[in-house]
């Protein structure tokens, strides 16, 4: 009788380690892939969130492209709900489709507030960035996932 | 042997529920947090397809542009969000009074819909280093018009 009674403890033992190994392991992963829900599902609501737009007027070439220096200047303003810092490796730049290195970007500053580092909605940035360019040319920028683009027609260096 | 197995199904439902207790709570909030963005996107979109303006007049005279603007939107637009491009610079304008009919005020900073919005921009020979050609502005949805400036010539020469 005892023989019986101690094979059935023996079991009963196991049955609940191995349960309660599976529980604790199912509790560990749940909870690890509900932090990276979390931060995937926060970093969608910010892209959603961020919208940019570039108002450089595309009727004045002189303003945007400095042939002297080979620099590239476009205004860009916050139109969506969500703030950004004014940083360099937030903002990304393509030029004809070519991405500009942090390197060359020349400058990044707000200029309807001075002084501002941080691109509230409303707010305007100019990003000035060393590059050369002529004829038809196309100019990207990305903030957090969302981008707009403008193109204009650079005139060669002679004057008409 | 039967209570064996009940205990452990009942270790694992308790570990099952205690999962559950930390992932649900995290959907809710993300899916929260998601139709907020999108709410918000929408009311943006919306505000922007109400919003106009047109650029009645672009006029440069003794050194300073004045510019005239309709907000023909149904939408009050915030000055502290609109912006002035002078031959594709930013400038921060002088001065910018709110007309609406005979009332003036150039203490706010709300732009009602079918009111009218004057832009004084002075010394604009210093600022440009010369005549300009053209003025654009620009909403806080990026709707924007622009505009020829017109150069009003004096009759008095001043030396």
């Amino acid at each position: 009788m005892s023989g019986v009674s101690a094979t059935h403890l023996i079991m009963f033992v196991a049955s609940l380690l191995v349960a309660a190994g599976i529980a604790g392991t199912v509790v560990v992963e749940v909870n690890q892939m509900s932090s990276a829900l979390e931060t995937r599902g926060t970093h969608v609501a910010e892209e959603i969130e961020t919208e940019i737009a570039i108002i450089s007027d595309e009727s004045q070439t002189d303003a945007i492209v400095d042939a002297e220096n080979d620099t590239v200047t476009v205004l860009v303003k916050n139109v969506g709900s969500r703030s950004a810092p004014v940083d360099p490796t937030i903002v990304d730049v393509l030029i004809d489709g070519g991405y500009v290195p942090n390197e060359d970007v020349v400058s990044l500053e707000r200029v309807d507030v001075d002084g501002s580092d941080t691109w509230r909605p409303g707010g305007v940035v100019e990003i000035t960035v060393e590059r050369e360019v002529s004829g038809d040319t196309e100019i990207t920028v990305v903030v957090n996932g969302n981008e707009d683009s403008i193109r204009f027609h650079v005139q060669d260096a002679e004057d008409t | 042997m039967g209570f064996s197995t009940s205990g452990a199904v009942a270790v694992m439902l308790i570990g099952l529920m205690l999962a559950a207790g930390t992932l649900f709570p995290t959907l809710f909030a993300v899916g929260s947090a998601t139709g907020d963005a999108f709410s918000s996107q929408s009311d943006q979109i919306r505000d922007q397809k109400n919003t106009d303006l047109e650029i009645r007049s672009a006029e440069l005279e003794n050194d300073t542009l004045t510019t005239n603007v309709t907000n023909e939107g149904t939408v009050t637009l915030e000055l502290s969000s609109t912006d002035v491009l002078v031959d594709g610079q930013f400038v921060h304008p002088n001065e910018t009074t709110v007309i609406d009919g005979d009332r003036e005020t150039n203490e706010t900073r709300l732009w009602p819909p079918g009111t009218e919005l004057e832009i004084v921009i002075e010394d604009v020979d210093e600022r440009f280093g010369g005549d300009v050609d053209r003025v654009k502005v620009v909403t806080e949805t990026a709707i924007a018009d622009a505009a020829a400036v017109e150069t009003i010539e004096t009759e008095e020469e001043e030396a």
